[in-house]
């Protein structure tokens, strides 16, 4: 309904003067969108309306599937709400007030599960969360089809595009009246699609309820980034920002640590627990200072290998801060890298207070700031080490 | 550092260097002979000639990594740093009528405390002191593949006959030139054996010859020159400088070695190691001693801290206890700087920068910094 709502008055208003075929094309079109993915329960399909004599084969087909559907949707509604109310009295909680959220926190509890993905463990869900929705009828009783595109088989999907290609059209069309008029299209008025990207091929699929293919996708994005760039695309905005969502934004906040100050008034700040791998490590780095390091107590002995120390010395090189601030780091755990690694989590983190944000952004796009969450892999029965397996001898 | 790259957009083959740039010069002193040195030469390079070397270090004294680089750059540079002016001052201004002054040289591994033992050497060298140098006490006791055998004449200690012997030529090479000059001769018999005597009178590099020759008796032959030069030296006859690095090895746990019934023997067990402690006692005058403790001279269990209570244990504090002791710190701002401009003068860097670098991952301790500026 949403759909036909958005598409229509776009359609109509843009579209009044166009040929009397595409808008009868339109009007037949929107009668099959009408009926597609319509989530709304209370608009049911006419099915009890339909004579049974004068039904096609497909259309009897149809209404048998669409029966069996029913009726097993409404057998597992009524299980859910069963089993809510069963859980509800498992917890001594009133089931009348027992809501979803309570429901996922009690599967939690009662069946814990130790499986990494979320997806694998346990869980209870309304019906129509977990089984897919299915098509509604797309012909008529008489065995004929709604949509225009019906034959494509993928008639939602195909009338996107149908779409696409007449809107360039039209904005070729209106390009070429302006330019008749001597006026350029205002390039400052151009879209772009920054900040924003379009739906992915999981979404157009949600979206059409058609399983599509990933030539048909990329199909998709080359028709839509056509429209997009065409001089005069701001007159479609809200048509192709139907197709967009805006990106997730990358730049996480990196939330700098409190700046804290000594007696003498010299400003630092401290990061604790900075993991990697198995070493935890609290780091304070004073500002101003003169590139003072201790490590445990010691200087940068503390770490006999090079790679160690240069792995201290990345942040501090990286914000140009070697001879401007003084560290001190506590470490314990793990081994040398880990301690390295952590010891240079710990002053990257410290480093971003005293540092521009620019700085601050480029140290995150470096890596500095991200923690490292690699772990030591297990080694497995009947190999030599983790991946590496025994020497393969015929005999 | 791959990353740090990668982010300021540039390969380490993309840096161009301006090709014609102005070769730093090291500061260096004209003055050859060490005991000239005073604080005006301090954080200068001062050249040793190649003559002086082979009759000093030849077996031995200078560690092996800066033998190879004097081998590079063809001349042996030391810098003139305060430890060993101390020291040095302190030998001449010493009464060499009162029983000798004990010195002792620590600091963390690679602070330079083997070449400035080697500054001081030099100087004892040129100022006509017979020395008695042990080059570095672990390569006694390390490894075992050395003929240990107990000792017939001292009971309950073990003799390492060769590696005596090696050291008894290691002292004749740096002494032969003054003890032909000063004619010490031995004040008693010695008897080796039914067939093998040194008389009375006999002059010191006969004896060393001897012990050299029937390398059997080296150890004892160590003991006797040192009671022997302990006494010319008591006698005026003579100066003497006790050098020894690696002095807290004779402190240590264990040794390596094992006797032909395999026993291991523990450091204090050893003949050489007993000549050892008793050379740097002060039972004697007109000579001065210098010792140096290194942590890598101990056990790799025992290296945490640096300071000579800590390495030499209480026993061997009390051993050698009075004494100066002389941190080598690791290099001033000025030395580091100069450091660095000795290795881009020689062409070793071949390029300018990344001091700030190098100052923050060696702490400016030589050896690391010599071991950072050379190839991988």
């Amino acid at each position: 309904m949403m759909l036909m709502q958005r598409l229509f008055p776009n359609l109509v208003t843009n579209k009044l003067c166009s040929a009397k075929i595409l808008t009868n094309f339109v009007l037949r079109c929107t009668y099959g969108l009408n009926n597609v993915g319509s989530d709304d329960p209370g608009v049911e399909i006419p099915e009890k309306k339909i004579v049974e004599e004068k039904t096609s084969l497909a259309m009897r087909a149809y209404l048998q599937r669409a029966t069996q559907y029913n009726s097993f949707m409404d057998q597992q509604i009524h299980e859910y709400k069963i089993g809510k109310r069963h859980l509800a009295n498992m917890m001594g909680v009133d089931p009348e007030t027992f809501t979803q959220k309570d429901i996922d926190a009690a599967i939690g509890y009662l069946f814990p599960s130790g499986l990494y993905d979320p997806k694998a463990r346990p869980l209870m869900r309304p019906p129509s969360e977990v089984f897919p929705p299915k098509k509604d009828a797309e012909f008529d009783e008489s065995g004929r089809p709604f949509h225009v595109f019906f034959y494509t088989g993928k008639p939602n999907f195909y009338s996107i595009l149908h779409n696409i290609a007449t809107k360039l059209v039209e904005l070729n069309k209106f390009e070429d009246s302006l330019r008749k008029n001597n006026i350029l299209p205002d390039a400052d008025k151009k879209l772009t699609s920054f900040g924003s990207q379009w739906l992915s091929k999981e979404d157009l699929e949600k979206k059409t309820v058609e399983r599509l293919s990933d030539h048909e996708y990329k199909h998709f994005v080359v028709a839509i980034e056509r429209l997009l760039n065409h001089a005069c695309a701001y007159k479609l905005t809200e048509f192709i920002s139907e197709y967009q969502k805006p990106m997730i934004s990358t730049k996480s906040i990196v939330e700098s640590s409190p700046v804290l100050y000594t007696k003498d008034g010299r400003a630092y700040v401290t990061v604790k627990d900075c993991p990697r791998k198995d070493a935890r490590a609290d780091v304070t780095v004073y500002y101003p200072g003169t590139g003072k390091l201790s490590i445990n107590g010691k200087g940068i002995e503390f770490f006999d290998y090079i790679q160690a120390r240069e792995q201290i010395l990345f942040p501090l090189l990286f914000t140009d801060m070697i001879d401007k601030v003084d560290i001190e780091a506590t470490v314990s755990g793990g081994g040398v890298s880990g301690k390295a690694g952590a010891i240079r989590f710990g002053i990257s983190w410290c480093l971003c207070s005293f540092v521009d944000p620019e700085v601050v952004e480029r140290m995150r796009i470096a890596g500095l700031l991200q923690k490292d969450y690699r772990r030591r892999e297990r080694k497995k029965p009947g190999q030599a080490r983790a991946r590496r397996k025994f020497t393969w001898k015929k005999r | 550092m791959r990353a740090y790259r990668r982010v300021c957009n540039y390969a380490t083959a993309a840096i161009k260097q301006e090709a014609q740039y102005q070769i730093p010069t090291a500061a260096r002193t004209d003055k050859t002979n060490p005991a000239d040195h005073d604080h005006h030469d301090e954080s200068k390079f001062y050249t040793i000639d190649p003559k002086t070397i082979t009759s000093l270090f030849q077996m031995g004294g200078l560690p092996k990594p800066f033998t190879e680089q004097t081998q590079m750059f063809a001349e042996t540079a030391l810098m003139v740093r305060k430890p060993a002016l101390e020291v040095i001052r302190g030998l001449k201004l010493a009464d060499y009528q009162k029983p000798v002054i004990r010195y002792l040289l620590y600091g963390q591994t690679g602070s330079g405390k083997s070449l400035s033992l080697a500054h001081i050497l030099h100087y004892a060298h040129n100022s006509k002191f017979i020395l008695y140098h042990i080059p570095y006490v672990p390569i006694w006791l390390k490894y075992d593949r050395k003929e240990v055998n107990w000792s017939t004449t001292k009971n309950g200690l073990a003799d390492i006959p060769l590696i005596a012997a090696q050291w008894l030529k290691h002292f004749k090479h740096q002494n032969e030139v003054l003890l032909n000059e000063l004619n010490l001769t031995t004040s008693q018999d010695y008897v080796w054996s039914i067939r093998e005597t040194t008389p009375k009178g006999t002059i010191l590099n006969e004896l060393i010859t001897h012990g050299i020759n029937r390398a059997k008796y080296a150890c004892d032959c160590m003991d006797i020159l040192l009671n022997e030069l302990k006494a010319h030296c008591s006698n005026n006859k003579c100066k003497m400088l006790v050098a020894v690095d690696g002095f807290n090895a004779f402190f240590n746990e264990k040794t390596d070695l094992k006797t032909e019934d395999r026993v291991r023997v523990t450091p204090q067990q050893i003949s050489m190691v007993q000549t050892g402690l008793s050379a740097v006692l002060s039972d004697w005058n007109n000579g001065a001693v210098v010792m140096v403790t290194s942590p890598r001279a101990a056990l790799n269990t025992k290296r945490e801290s640096h300071l000579p209570i800590y390495l030499c244990g209480r026993q061997g504090f009390e051993h050698i206890d009075p004494f100066i002791p002389v941190m080598v710190p690791e290099l001033t701002t000025t030395e580091f700087n100069n450091m660095l401009d000795y290795y881009e003068e020689k062409r070793w860097l071949q390029k300018t920068g990344g001091r700030k670098e190098l100052e923050f991952l060696t702490s400016r301790l030589p050896a690391e910094l010599m071991a950072r500026c050379a190839s991988l």
